[in-house]
């Protein structure tokens, strides 16, 4: 309005002269000029122009930033045609004001004309992987839209005799489409990756600005970038990489866990293929599932969450897997030093269906298992990624995938057993195997109904299940015992979604959820001889959430995401409904910055049991019920963001508040060992273990991120607090959380030197968790009523003060790490030589108190020590992909 | 070679596993703050009545590995007071005493209890009320049975306890159940001999709507007794306030930083200003005689 106020004036003031100059406009108009020039801009070219017609120009505030260029040659034709050539196919038009040529944005009723939707999919040249999250835009206007999880994209704009279209993807060649439009159309475009030396080298070209979209508190992290930063033992971990961004802190020194503003490990929702990961660690979580061979996106959302995700307080973290090659056969291999991994993509029929299968396993068993006697140790784990697709036609699209993994530790102890006489009578084996893992199969039916509302239609089976296992075998006897301890979750849901584009105004996204959780907290079997035991403890949940949320764009400065999500949830005799209403805006102050706000209510349903907090598979899942009602949070966040150096690097500042209700803790005393000790044959009481309380977070969070050019990475920030408070921890007071951190610095840096080099740095620093601490010690008599003398019953117990009022030493460490690329002639090849914790900083990983005597001075001496577990680690990876 | 791959092996395991211990540094150590702890159950059955007083001690530090934590309580005096008179404490065997006859404890008053120290000029006090006496009924039901093995066999009499609560809603109650026969010498059937086994403590929060306490305590006999006189099945029925459950679930459900899965849970305290426990209760017996049959394994 005020940009309009001011042409207005400016127009006014520039009529002034005209009225006594005499000139007119239709003579100036009528013209004839000779003109000749190539992309230039529209000043340069309004220059030449009016210079030409011997008048002035002026250009409205509207147009003064357009990006377009122009070129013409005209030899003695009207400057009325000269213009209309000109300004064909664009949204700019102009009007003799006096002796000036002023050009300014077509008025809205020529906006108005009739509007035709353009839609399609977008693939990856060569591969036709279809790609998530591309930019498809008019150039120098706000109006466009992004690919769907399926690649597909629906725009609406009025009909045009040459539409310009952009096409552009971090990481691949933008692509220009310039083509009429005056019906609907279909236009599907295939984008080129940058490759060089089987290396993506990103630009900045035409990429999208950060500050049109009105989403906030997300994090898109390219995949690529995932495999250059230098990682523990050289194993690549998209949850670590998480780790790295503000707003995300890790638990334990080395660990996956990671925990969102605030929120425990349990309140993020880990979402492969539309499948729920319910344990996404392994080796007691050192290392996560996700090696990125198989995967085509990460995405984590931190707040302003759209209605489409539910089911979590505090984060999405939404993967999902390639679709494997269309056109040829291709695959990446690598061996480290713990894992060997591969992947191989392929068409099943060409430009139809394709296949892809990843795998990695770790071989440290293997090597070991020979050299070991009587009593062998063993551990290994191991993951295997599958996607299958059938392209129908552009209607129909079938996807299947499926993820497998296993993590299994074995003690066997086998020994000769003889009698009186010490003559071998047979041998004994003794066997304990504990084991956990993840399955889950997803299956997918894209359709698409017209060019405006395309759906997506899920089944999902999810599993996770921890188990252990104990045999006992004497054959000489005609003995065997077997005893075996499940618990675990298996959910099975159904999805339906539906995207509907019905105007560049409006992007509507509708859709709902079932979904049958299957809870085991306990199965036992014992087995001895032919007689079998089975006691089982099993309860069904039934999860139900429907939503509508639609990113409407009221003028061009403002976009505003809006949703309301209905979840319910029913388990035993509790029913839970409830709405959670989510808004979310970005308003752009000038073209390059805009303010952000959002609000976001979330519900969970279920709950994990879990003491440690590092994801051990022991933690239980539990529903929510009478007693442990489901979790609640409202999040407000506000904050900026900046597109800086031509839009390769962005600049954000976000402030957040978040308030949790109905979190749960153990009581004080109590723990998982507590319910695992009650008898099987009882009614399970895990309720009566635990507690419920409040919590909040606060904090700012800084990102500076550039995902493009030779020098990529990030610097990010996060000054925060977190603190719970329960009625029965804590006498009642409020405390801060084990993983509140005041102070977060994240600094990624990736430099690509020359195609054939890649070197990459990573340093962070946190202030350390808080723990509790014993501050003194005394004996304390408990009224025994066993003796006569009562108070004689004593403990030798501790003092603590406030629960975690102590904190560790604050963490930080340095990795480094470098990559040699190699183009051969039939694959590329990659060494890479890292360095975990590069200055071999001691970081604490817990405390205990040691106590020693000297017997020189008779000096006793307690003190805190500190066990650190990862010194520096060198690793050297060697991987191929062909 | 296979020597060479244990060598690799180890030494692989050892650089990228191995723990490494060190002295925390950069740390401030929590605070240590020198406090009174002190120790009184208040009953009216007893006849003396016992405070224990010590101190907390230091965990970190340097100390002479040959001491013997001795609390110096030479300048400690303990009083106990009832609104209207005050009694002080007697010091004699490191603990603090009062005759019950001097002083009588009543069911349902209020006592305050004040501990300070001269030396150190520490000062702790602490409140308590004796709960009153709620009368219960009880039922005990027996039956036995006989084990029998290859070379001996033994007899179980099981006591089913039913304690009729709905008189004492809201009490922490114990039961201290136990078997005394008393017997007589086989040569000289005036010496006489008591044998008490205490067979358990029950103890059960009594609720509003919990109307009975039931339980069962098994006793095994594996010889007969021939020169018992007479036997007896006894349960003493404690009777607390809800402060000293708290206390005692406190106990129970202590943890401290070595529990490495448990929450850290400290021991409750109602002094002020020190650590300790300053509580009351109130006694009630039920004995049921057997009948001398019942013991035979038989």
């Amino acid at each position: 309005m005020f940009n309009t106020f001011k042409l207005l004036l400016y127009i006014s003031i520039l009529s002034l002269p005209s009225l006594s100059s005499g000139q007119d406009t239709e003579n100036i108009l009528e013209k004839p000029i000779t003109v000749a020039f190539h992309e230039k801009t529209l000043t340069e070219a309004a220059k030449i122009i009016s210079e030409q017609a011997g008048a002035g120009y002026a250009l409205g505030a509207d147009v003064k930033s357009y990006k377009g260029t122009f070129s013409i040659q005209a030899k003695n034709k009207p400057l009325r045609e000269v213009l209309s050539i000109l300004l064909k196919g664009t949204d700019i038009t102009y009007t003799v004001v006096g002796n000036q040529i002023v050009f300014k944005a077509a008025k809205p009723n020529q906006q108005a004309r009739k509007k035709y939707t353009i839609s399609g999919y977008i693939k990856e040249e060569g591969s036709q992987e279809l790609l998530i999250g591309v930019n498809v835009y008019l150039p120098g206007t706000s109006i466009g839209t992004v690919t769907n999880t399926y690649g597909f994209y629906s725009i609406s704009l009025p009909a045009s005799d040459s539409l310009t279209l952009v096409a552009s993807f971090v990481g691949y060649k933008p692509v220009v489409i310039t083509r009429s439009l005056n019906e609907n159309a279909e236009l599907n475009i295939n984008l080129n990756p940058n490759i060089e030396l089987g290396e993506v080298v990103i630009t900045a070209e035409q990429n999208r600005k950060e500050s049109e979209s009105a989403q906030m508190s997300t994090i898109n992290i390219p995949v690529q970038q995932i495999k250059s930063i230098p990682s523990l033992l050289g194993e690549k971990d998209v949850l670590k990489v998480i780790q790295l961004m503000p707003g995300v802190q890790k638990g334990g020194e080395g660990t996956s866990g990671f925990y969102v503003r605030g929120g425990s490990p349990d309140q993020n929702l880990i979402i492969l293929d539309d499948a729920i990961v319910y344990n996404a660690t392994h080796l007691f979580g050192f290392f996560s599932l996700f090696n990125g061979d198989a995967l085509k996106s990460v995405e984590l959302t931190k707040g302003g969450f759209p209605a489409r995700y539910g089911g979590r307080l505090s984060s999405v973290l939404e993967m999902n897997m390639k679709e494997g090659n269309k056109q040829e056969w291709h695959g990446e291999a690598g061996i480290g030093l713990i894992s060997s991994r591969f992947m191989i993509e392929g068409p099943l029929k060409k430009d139809k269906s394709s296949i892809l299968v990843s795998g990695r396993r770790t071989y440290a068993d293997i090597i070991a298992l020979p050299f070991m006697g009587k009593e062998k140790i063993w551990y290994n784990f191991y993951d295997l990624n599958a996607k299958i697709n059938y392209d129908f036609g552009r209607k129909n699209r079938l996807y299947l995938s499926g993820y497998f993994g296993r993590d299994k530790f074995t003690h066997k102890y086998e020994d000769e057993q003889r009698d009186m006489n010490y003559e071998v009578i047979g041998k004994s084996i003794e066997k304990t195997t504990l084991f956990y893992g993840n399955a889950t199969a997803t299956l997918r039916w894209n359709h698409l109904y017209n060019d405006k509302l395309f759906s997506n239609t899920s089944i999902v089976y999810s599993k996770y299940r921890f188990g252990v296992n104990g045999e006992q075998d004497y054959p000489y006897e005609n003995k065997n015992y077997r005893a075996e301890y499940l618990s675990g979750i298996q959910d099975l849901s159904f999805k339906h979604d539906i995207d509907y584009l019905p105007g560049p105004a409006h992007s509507v996204k509708a859709g709902l959820m079932f979904t049958r959780h299957l809870y085991e907290p306990r199965v036992m079997f014992s087995f001895q001889k032919n007689d079998s035991v089975e006691r089982k403890q099993t309860s069904v949940g039934y999860e139900f959430a429907t939503y509508v949320e639609d990113t409407y764009t009221p003028f061009e400065r403002l976009k505003i995401n809006a949703g309301i999500r209905l979840s319910a949830f029913r388990a035993k005799q509790s029913n839970y409904v409830n709405l959670e209403p989510r808004i979310s805006s970005a308003l752009r102050l000038t073209e390059n910055f805009a303010v952000k706000a959002s609000y976001a209510e979330m519900n969970q349903y279920i709950h994990l049991l879990s003491n440690t907090g590092v994801g051990l598979p022991t933690d239980l899942w539990v529903p929510a019920t009478d007693m442990v009602k489901p979790q609640n949070s409202k999040q407000v966040a506000a904050g900026m963001v900046l597109d800086v150096l031509d839009k390769s690097t962005i600049f954000s500042i976000e402030g957040y508040y978040k308030q949790m209700n109905n979190i749960i803790s153990y009581k004080e005393g109590s723990s998982f060992i507590d319910i695992d000790d009650l008898d099987v044959t009882t009614e399970f009481k895990w309720e009566n273990n635990i507690t419920s309380g409040k919590g909040k977070s606060y904090g700012l969070e800084f990102l500076l991120h550039r995902k493009v050019g030779k020098l990529t990475g990030w610097v990010g920030y996060t000054l925060s607090w977190t603190k719970f408070q329960f009625d029965s921890l804590n006498f009642g007071k409020e405390y801060f959380a084990k993983y509140d951190r005041r102070h977060d610095i994240s600094i990624v840096a990736i430099y690509n030197p020359s195609p054939k080099i890649t070197l990459s740095a990573t340093w962070v620093y946190g202030t350390g968790n808080a723990i509790t601490l014993p501050k003194s010690s005394y004996i304390a008599h408990e009224h025994n009523i066993d003796y006569n003398w009562s108070y004689y019953e004593m403990h030798n117990v501790k003092t603590f003060g406030q629960k975690n009022s102590f904190r560790m030493e604050p963490y930080h460490r340095l990795d480094i790490g470098i990559q040699f690329h190699k183009v051969r002639k039939k694959y590329t090849r990659t060494w890479e030589i890292s360095f975990y914790n590069a200055y071999n900083r001691a970081n604490p990983f817990y405390y205990y108190i040691s106590g020693n005597t000297d017997p020189e001075t008779n000096v006793y001496e307690r003190k805190l020590k500190k066990i650190t577990i990862f010194p520096i680690i060198p690793s050297v990876t060697y991987s191929i992909k062909f | 070679m296979k020597t060479i791959y244990k060598i690799l092996f180890f030494t692989l395991t050892m650089c990228c596993v191995v723990s490494c211990q060190n002295d925390a540094s950069n740390v401030d150590y929590p605070e240590f703050k020198k406090q009174l702890v002190v120790h009184c159950f208040l009953s009216s059955s007893q006849s003396k009545i016992v405070a224990l007083v010590s101190y907390n001690q230091e965990i970190y530090g340097r100390f002479d590995a040959n001491y013997i934590n001795k609390p110096d309580l030479s300048g400690v005096k303990a009083y106990l007071a009832d609104g209207d008179n005050e009694k002080e404490f007697y010091f004699k065997n490191d603990s603090f005493f009062i005759d019950a006859s001097q002083f009588p404890i009543i069911d349902g008053h209020k006592y305050s209890l004040k501990v300070k120290d001269d030396k150190t000029g520490l000062e702790v006090n602490a409140q308590c009320e004796i709960p009153v006496l709620k009368s219960c009924d009880i039922a005990i039901d027996t039956t036995s049975f006989i084990q029998q093995y290859d070379f001996f066999s033994y007899k179980q009499i099981r006591f089913k306890v039913n304690l009729n609560t709905s008189n004492m809603p809201n009490t922490y109650i114990r039961t201290k159940n136990f078997y005394t026969g008393y017997e007589h010498d086989e040569v000289d059937p005036l010496i006489q001999y008591t044998n008490t086994w205490i067979l358990g403590v029950r103890d059960a929060y009594i609720k509003q709507e919990m109307k009975n306490f039931q339980y069962e305590v098994p006793l095994e006999l594996y010889d007969y007794y021939e020169n018992l006189d007479s036997i007896f099945f006894s349960v003493h029925v404690y009777q607390y306030n809800y402060e000293y459950y708290t206390y005692k679930q406190s106990i129970d459900n202590y943890a401290d930083e070595d529990s490495y899965f448990t929450e850290i849970s400290p021991v409750y305290t109602n002094i002020n200003g020190g650590l300790g426990f300053f509580g009351g209760y109130t006694v009630q017996e039920f004995k049921m005689k057997l009948n001398k049959d019942m013991v035979e394994n038989k």
